[in-house]
């Protein structure tokens, strides 16, 4: 079994998938951030046809759900997540942070059982 | 401490004949709009660009001329800088220089990497180092001497001076201690820029989260021979203070100005770095730079003013004697360090023709100074969230704090809520620019409060020494976390501001053309028009941009550059899961296929119009 790490999110996240409404098909994606997301994809799972396919149904499936704004926020957030500065803890506590994380959890969980 | 001497080694006797001349070169190229020859343009701190090739009729077709991977991750501040047809590029942490000729596509001329076996000049690991940084792996840029040199200011506290043609080592010297070691003078670190006046290269330091003992130090720069450093605090001789002319609010400070500030000896420990922006008059020979906070941030246990953190100097670059100072923050509560840029325009402020010295303290208030006396003209509120305190009394220079947001009045643990701003201010280091066409202020600021809890912390040699809790969120009554906008230095106040989702971490650039661009922690470039704040263009850049915006010209044709890079790997970050944080920095095996992946760390973005 290949080790999917995007599945994780599916099981940890199911239940809100039931919640989940899908009510912004903006769908306004940039290529560019498409073929970013299904590049870094397919590093994580397995660099072939296979995951190509998966990954960017994927993108699709969450480009479906949220805006490329909310999209590009949610990137922000999870890179300022990595860091650990006073000024990236500071984004961390930030009640308006995690609302838009879990936005983006939500459609990920959806994409995971789309396509996955 | 290392000296290492390569090449030129001139005496300072012999330098001195030069000192004028050298001065006025530099200055001669700040005047060159086709190059950026420090790291805000000019000694004023302006970051005006006179190009108007492009401009608000034509900067919407903007498109990406090139780009450059730094191939180093995290935190990217400052900015390039172009020296002729060389362009110099700094990264974070391990803080490499590279040359790049833009006669020939850019291609790497050479590349200086101060980390030899793991290990900086001054003996650190480059370990040790990121875990005695305060704010990420920031370093806010190179700068030239017109003798050829570069100077790196690396984050052990190395100075570091290069060849510009060749990029070979001409002397190094360790400022300080970044490691564990003296009472005092332990964990000090560098990000802020290296600063060129005259044949002298300054230097501030970083760690006041560790209990050093910040100051500013000059060096010769043609031998790296130490010339004077002046302490933030302690006793007068150690400051370069005379208690007699040194001023504040245009009186003389007296003997002991800083001791009788502090209980017992905790001026031995109390912080006061520097590390922002700073700003030089020729005309006045005035150096200006800010103090932080004091340590620790736990206020309870330092009662007093605790003089002269949190201050803005002017002193004399030739020996270091301070002219005047004005404290902001007397006995900071917050963390509100003083050490943001200082612009310096010859302005009206209240019907009178002023040298006047621009400042947008953490503290949420925008000073105007007269830049000559140190006179406070004008102190207001840049953005209106800000409630620590009602306002600035105008005859003591004192803020007015109000209790119910004093952390020091509440007490130690326990928990003052909703004080705006936040610590990291109502804008950090992320420097303003000068329109000089509309002579309004483009501003990127925070908009973030804040509860903060002190409590008890014991001071360890060489370990963190914060002693506060803090938890950070949105302003009251929005969702957005920071705002860009434009002020006016002599009314003090606002004349428009765009919201942005995040706090606005990059520094902006005015031009001729009558735009002002700066950049987002979503990561984009964006330019509006600078008497109205229109929005005109944006780009999304491959990560957040932290940097601050410049420009430059080549074979005729205007160039505008950004360093962005903030945090990991982002990309693998949404694709991986972020349910577990630690997901995507655990995805070891991605890291080869990645590391040729263009937003994996910091990327200059250089754009021009097609």
């Amino acid at each position: 079994m290949i080790n999917i790490k995007t599945r994780n999110i599916s099981l940890m996240l199911f239940g809100l998938v039931l919640f989940f409404s899908d009510n912004s098909k903006s769908n306004d994606f940039p290529t560019l951030a498409r073929s970013e997301f299904v590049f870094a994809c397919m590093s994580s799972n397995a660099s072939n046809r296979d995951f190509m396919a998966k990954c960017s149904c994927a993108i699709d499936e969450i480009s479906k759900r949220i805006s490329y704004e909310e999209y590009a926020q949610a990137e922000a957030i999870a890179r300022l997540w990595e860091g650990a500065s006073p000024r990236e803890e500071a984004f961390k506590s930030v009640g308006l942070s995690k609302e838009k994380m879990d936005k983006l959890f939500r459609a990920q969980a959806a994409s995971e059982l789309e396509c996955f | 401490m290392s000296i290492l001497k390569k090449s030129i080694i001139a005496s300072a006797a012999l330098a001195l004949p030069f000192a004028v001349s050298a001065n006025s070169k530099l200055e001669k190229m700040m005047k060159d709009p086709g190059q950026w020859v420090q790291q805000s343009g000019d000694y004023a701190g302006h970051r005006y660009s006179n190009l108007d090739q492009i401009n608000k009729s034509n900067v919407g077709s903007l498109k990406v001329a090139w780009t450059f991977s730094t191939g180093v991750l995290r935190g990217h501040e400052g900015g390039p800088l172009v020296i002729g047809d060389v362009m110099y590029v700094h990264t974070a942490i391990p803080n490499i220089v590279y040359a790049l000729d833009l006669n020939d596509n850019q291609r790497i001329i050479w590349k200086y990497n101060p980390v030899k076996g793991g290990k900086y000049p001054g003996g650190e690991t480059m370990d040790r180092v990121i875990s005695v940084m305060c704010c990420d792996n920031v370093n806010r840029g190179v700068n030239y001497h017109p003798n050829g040199t570069i100077v790196l200011h690396a984050a052990d506290t190395s100075v570091i001076a290069l060849d510009a043609k060749t990029g070979k080592e001409k002397w190094i010297t360790t400022n300080l201690h970044a490691g564990t070691g003296k009472y005092g003078v332990s964990a000090s670190t560098g990000s802020g820029q290296p600063f060129i006046i005259k044949d002298t290269v300054g230097v501030g330091c970083s760690g006041a989260e560790f209990g050093v003992r910040c100051n500013w130090t000059s060096y010769d720069i043609n031998s790296g021979k130490r010339l004077w450093r002046a302490y933030s605090m302690g006793p007068d001789k150690d400051m370069l203070v005379d208690p007699n002319k040194t001023t504040s609010m245009l009186k003389p400070i007296g003997k002991d100005s800083s001791l009788k500030t502090w209980p017992g000896d905790a001026w031995k420990i109390g912080g006061g770095s520097i590390w922002g922006f700073y700003g030089y008059d020729s005309k006045l020979n005035s150096l200006y730079y800010g103090t932080g906070n004091p340590s620790t941030w736990n206020p309870v246990v330092r009662p007093g003013d605790n003089k002269w953190s949190m201050t803005i100097n002017a002193r004399n670059p030739d020996n270091g004697m301070a002219k005047w100072l004005y404290q902001m923050t007397p006995y900071d509560e917050w963390d509100y360090d003083g050490v943001n840029e200082m612009i310096l325009v010859d302005m009206k402020v209240k019907g009178k023709n002023r040298q006047a010295l621009v400042h947008f303290d953490r503290n949420g208030f925008a000073y105007t100074m007269d830049r000559a006396s140190g006179e406070l003209l004008v102190a207001e509120k840049y953005d209106p969230a800000v409630n620590w305190a009602t306002h600035v009394d105008m005859k003591t220079g004192r803020p007015q704090v109000v209790d119910r947001y004093s952390t020091a009045h509440q007490g130690e643990d326990v928990n003052t809520t909703n004080i705006c701003p936040a610590a990291l201010g109502s804008k950090d280091q992320q420097p303003a620019a000068y329109d000089r066409l509309s002579g309004l202020f483009m501003v990127p600021t925070n908009h973030v409060c804040m509860d903060y809890e002190p409590f008890k912390v014991d001071y360890v040699a060489g370990n963190a020494y914060v002693g506060a809790t803090l938890s950070m969120y949105p302003a009251p009554g929005g969702t957005h976390l920071g705002n860009f906008i434009a002020w006016d230095a002599d009314k003090g106040k606002i004349v428009w501001s765009n919201p942005e989702p995040f706090s606005v971490w990059s520094g902006a650039l005015a031009t001729a053309g009558g735009i002002t661009f700066y950049g987002t922690l979503e990561g984009y470039a964006k330019a509006v028009n600078s008497k109205t704040g229109k929005e005109l263009y944006k780009f999304k850049t491959p990560s957040g941009i932290i940097g601050n915006f410049m420009s430059y010209s080549h074979k005729g044709k205007q160039y505008v550059g950004i360093l962005s890079g903030v945090g990991g790997w982002a990309g693998i970050g949404l694709a991986a899961g972020l349910t577990d944080p630690t997901a995507g920095l655990g995805a070891v095996g991605a890291y080869s296929a990645l590391s040729n992946h263009t937003a994996l760390g910091g990327v200059l973005t250089v754009f021009a119009l097609p």
